[in-house]
């Protein structure tokens, strides 16, 4: 963090908004620096556009700042602070051609007619879209649109780069697609980005860092494998791929690690100086870290979260298989891949779930 | 595709029963009318006789107005301009207030600027055009304050001027509830993206709104220019028989000399005229808008 040599592009201090007397936007502090992608993501309702709409000018904070390149900007109208916006609907003008649609952020900047021909070339060819100059935006499927929409926010040059849930339009093999070349592109311009989305698996995939947004709140910033593998919280562990979470109490916290007590059965995690004895804590468990041994007794594999259920559900997916496992009063949700179809648990067996230590997050007890 | 097209189109189709009030009142009373019209246009006036009995058709009474003499093309060619200064002063007067009205993130003063114009609708149009005669007529209002200040009275009643402002009065409201729709039909997130790119709201406005609610814009200049060309009890009164639209002479055909042949043909060439015009704004526009996308 404080190693970081690269110039803050785009800071957030203490945004708020206020629709009549509720709060969508409580308190956001947010700093990126230079070249960085970061994606707001949270459940609808949570902010995150409006905090985008914020950066853009369309929405004017109640109180905070919106500073570029160090820059305060928050009373200057959309017009004057040069940030490119991707809408979710594209908002192509249906009235002009392609070219005409990409050219119209640089004839408002009085460009030359040569350079705007050439930027707008260069434009299409990064977003390959090369050849489609004449035609309207109607005539487009939506992939095509979403490039356009892309080509139009680069080729103004923006300071910073704006997503509004760019890809939520567009049907899933297409949306995988387009994920990993905007983020190539991306990567490519050097572009400081901000990408609001509510897919996790997009989140995941193209952010370098992801701001975790609830009910107005920034709950959790990180890399995407640091929210993924520490989530502060159980929302953020619930929203951010899947999670068991069961509440259980402190039996024991030292430097060796922390022994809760969840269902009956005893779970072991890492050291967290920060628990007492007797305190509730909340445990939590990804699906795809434990393991599933058939019958009673689990095989010596060292590890010692080792607790006894029966097999509720099973639901086969292809790649993988998802067994809800019936603990005493809890139950737990677990992925396999499916090596052998031959071999898969039946709906009544008893099985040993397990896991290791490491794989064990603990959260605050009670947290929504 | 064409059979989810189908699909489409018979969920939408709705029972000829319905249609059929519309399309009776539509022969009845507008292709009838017409057609009745049209054949007494050809009969031959007889001073003093309201009922022509002759039985012999001819175009003699189209020879007698647009034939003879130019007098007829003047009072077509007033009703013309007079409606046409007046369809377009209101277009533009209403233009911004429907576009606050459609944009305003404000319930209370959508709610206000709606109930004011929809009250003036509910104001007698007799009642409209005698305010403005106490107005603008030589002891009116507007007159009382020119004296007051030091100035001599200006006569308005009879004059262009005194017509236009009546009905620029009288359509300005109808203009604002036609562009309504049209200007909350153009998407604000168009509107956002431009100013994104740097467009000012001036720019906006001509680049993205303007242009995006041109066919609905036009649809409400031709419904209040046919309302504005065969406009009656406003010339009438504030024109003061001195300025004279083709309603006013078609009527005094009908109602002073009892001459209906006579008042035939003239409506016959007005409706013919303002038709041609209708159909050619029109003809001009859906040529333009096809490279949109919009045909």
């Amino acid at each position: 963090m404080s190693d970081d040599k690269r110039y803050v592009d785009l800071e957030l201090v203490g945004l708020s908004k206020k629709f009549g007397s509720t709060l969508a936007v409580d308190d956001v502090s947010l700093t990126m620096p230079e070249g960085e992608f970061l994606t707001l993501i949270g459940p609808s309702g949570c902010g995150k556009t409006t905090t985008l709409r914020m950066i853009a000018g369309f929405v004017t904070p109640t109180s905070g700042e919106v500073r570029v390149k160090g820059e305060d900007i928050s009373g200057r109208p959309p017009y004057l602070r040069n940030t490119g916006m991707v809408f979710q609907n594209y908002a192509l003008f249906p009235h002009m051609t392609v070219y005409e649609n990409i050219a119209y952020g640089l004839k408002i900047r009085s460009y030359s007619e040569q350079t705007i021909r050439q930027n707008v070339r260069e434009a299409l060819d990064t977003v390959k879209l090369p050849g489609l100059e004449e035609r309207y935006p109607k005539q487009l499927s939506g992939g095509q649109q979403q490039r356009v929409a892309l080509a139009r926010a680069l080729v103004i040059q923006p300071a910073i780069l704006l997503f509004d849930e760019p890809l939520s339009n567009l049907d899933l093999k297409l949306r995988q697609q387009m994920r990993s070349e905007i983020k190539a592109i991306q990567r490519r311009v050097g572009i400081t980005t901000m990408y609001v989305t509510h897919d996790q698996g997009e989140a995941l995939v193209m952010s370098d860092r992801l701001a975790v947004m609830n009910k107005g709140r920034v709950v959790q910033v990180g890399s995407p494998t640091e929210v993924y593998e520490k989530p502060k919280t159980r929302f953020v562990a619930e929203f951010i791929g899947e999670a068991n979470y069961i509440e259980g109490t402190v039996l024991r916290s030292d430097s060796s690690g922390v022994e809760t007590k969840i269902d009956g059965q005893v779970v072991f995690a890492p050291p967290d100086t920060a628990l007492r004895e007797n305190e509730k804590v909340g445990v939590c468990v990804r699906p795809e870290r434990i393991q599933v041994y058939r019958g009673r007794e689990s095989p010596a594999t060292g590890e010692r979260n080792a607790l006894r259920g029966t097999v509720e559900e099973v639901v086969y997916v292809g790649s993988i298989v998802r067994y809800q496992v019936r603990l005493d009063r809890s139950k737990m949700v677990v992925d396999r891949m499916v090596a052998s179809v031959d071999n898969l648990c039946a709906v009544g067996e008893t099985v040993v779930v397990q896991w290791s230590d490491a794989n064990t997050i603990l959260l605050p007890a009670d947290t929504g | 595709m064409r059979d989810v097209d189908r699909d489409e189109e018979s969920k939408h189709r709705s029972p000829i029963l319905f249609l059929a009030p519309a399309f009776l009142i539509f022969v009845f009373f507008y292709a009838g009318a017409l057609i009745m019209l049209f054949v007494q246009s050809l009969q031959t006036y007889t001073p003093g006789r309201i009922v022509q009995v002759s039985q012999s058709f001819s175009f003699a009474n189209y020879i007698i107005y647009w034939g003879r003499n130019l007098v007829y093309y003047g009072f077509l060619w007033d009703s013309l301009r007079i409606g046409g200064i007046a369809t377009v002063i209101s277009v533009l007067i209403a233009y911004p207030l429907a576009h606050k009205i459609s944009r305003t993130e404000r319930a209370l003063v959508k709610k206000t600027l709606l109930t004011v114009l929809v009250a003036t609708f509910f104001i007698n149009s007799i009642v409209k055009v005698y305010s403005w005669v106490i107005m603008q007529g030589d002891a009116g209002l507007i007159n009382e304050i020119l004296t007051a200040l030091g100035y001599s009275k200006v006569r308005f009643l009879g004059t262009d001027e005194a017509v236009i402002i009546g009905l620029i009065y009288f359509l300005f409201p109808i203009a604002t509830m036609a562009l309504i729709g049209p200007i909350k039909n153009v998407d604000s997130t168009l509107e956002q993206a431009a100013g994104n790119l740097g467009a000012t709201n001036t720019q906006v406005f001509f680049d993205v709104t303007l242009p995006l609610s041109m066919p609905g814009t036009i649809a409400a200049t031709l419904l209040c220019y046919a309302l504005a060309v065969s406009a009656f009890i406003i010339p009438m009164f504030l024109g003061s028989g001195i300025v004279l639209m083709m309603s006013n002479i078609i009527f005094s055909r009908y109602s002073e000399s009892f001459n209906y042949p006579g008042g035939a043909a003239l409506a016959m060439v007005f409706l013919a005229t303002i038709l041609f015009i209708a159909f050619g704004i029109n003809r001009l526009l859906t040529k333009r808008l096809k490279g949109f996308g919009y045909g």
